[in-house]
């Protein structure tokens, strides 16, 4: 009952997290949707085989992001279809923002999305790990196996290719 | 440290992976403080569209922009393999005689001629049975082509065995 209530919760509060943070991963809100189902079947596997994890969040962020870069190389082809679809033909629909969100224009998000589709694998993850889900360098690291030195270039090339593209918008 | 910090310097400080003295740094220049201001409302703006702001959807391209190509490149394969199996299969069942002497083709062109347009039929030319008798005194079934000369017979090559064998031995 504890465990089912654990998961339950887990669900309910990290759910739309997840599937943002497997779209911006995958560029693709149907993959995302099953990516998360995925996660959270494990998810339920592994707390009744192994009790429920310290940190619900951590571990199924690092189990999404793992799932995503799978995802990814196994299907290849069909992202390739997909991601390979133009923004710039796709108007960007502003529904519920801030005023500060708001004040960012149209031509500034498209540019920034098309920015970050580009960005190789591993730096979308670093700078969506850091930035959008403010994991500290260190467990980025650990999350994806790699060293601090590299999460740090990673992070770097990322975000300046970012600016550089914001830059152009001004 | 006293010289202004790169922006990679910076990037990693506003991540909270810099160096303790560069932090310190930071706080007593203005202007690598502005930089890093400026750094701030950029990634700002930044997760603002990517976590908060609305999601791109996308939509299939037109299929024929992305297929032409790949047609295009797989009907050129096609033609090229068309192509070599067309010239293997021709060169296979087509016997392209590897020499005739002209004598010869003007016999057999004769021999089709004849048989094409003699009134009475094709008859072939009789042959003179004295040329084909062989004498077996002129026959020589000594030296270096004597197994495709005609009429080498077994007795013929005992014949000249000893003798062959005479004139080795002789210096």
């Amino acid at each position: 009952m504890g465990l089912a209530q654990g998961y339950e919760d887990a669900v309910s509060c990290h759910a739309g997290r997840l599937r943002r943070l497997c779209q911006l991963l995958l560029g693709d809100r149907q993959e995302a949707e099953e990516v998360v189902q995925e996660v959270f079947v494990k998810a339920l596997e592994s707390e009744r085989r192994q009790g429920p994890p310290g940190d619900w969040g951590a571990w199924l962020t690092r189990i999404a992001v793992n799932a995503c870069r799978d995802r990814r190389r196994a299907g290849w082809w069909q992202r390739f279809r997909r991601w390979s679809d133009p923004i710039e033909q796709v108007p960007i629909v502003d529904r519920g923002l801030t005023p500060e969100d708001a004040a960012i224009s149209s031509e500034t998000r498209r540019r920034i999305w098309l920015a970050f589709r580009s960005l190789p694998e591993r730096q979308r993850e670093v700078f969506v790990l850091r930035h959008v889900e403010a994991w500290s360098g260190p467990e980025i690291a650990a999350a994806l196996g790699l060293s601090p030195g590299t999460v740090k270039r990673h992070l770097f090339r990322a975000v300046h290719r970012l600016r550089v593209e914001l830059a152009d918008t001004r | 440290m006293s010289r202004c910090l790169p922006e990679r310097r910076l990037v990693h400080l506003q991540a909270g992976l810099g160096d303790p003295r560069e932090r310190a740094h930071v706080e007593a220049c203005p202007a690598c403080a502005g930089r890093l201001d400026a750094l701030t409302r950029d990634l700002d703006v930044l997760t603002a569209v990517l976590a908060r702001g609305p999601m791109p959807h996308t939509r299939p391209v037109p299929s024929l922009r992305r297929w032409r190509p790949a047609a295009a490149g797989a009907g050129a394969l096609a033609l090229a393999a068309l192509l070599w199996v067309e010239v293997a299969v021709w060169r296979a069942i087509t016997d392209v005689p590897p020499s005739m002497r002209p004598e010869e083709a003007s016999a057999m062109l004769t021999e089709v001629s004849l048989a094409l347009f003699s009134p009475r039929g094709y008859a072939p030319a009789p042959v003179d049975a004295s040329e084909d008798q062989v004498d077996e005194d002129t026959i020589v079934c000594d030296g270096a082509d004597w197994l495709v000369t005609a009429g080498c017979t077994p007795a013929l090559l005992a014949h000249a065995e000893p003798g062959r064998r005479a004139g080795e031995e002789s210096p």
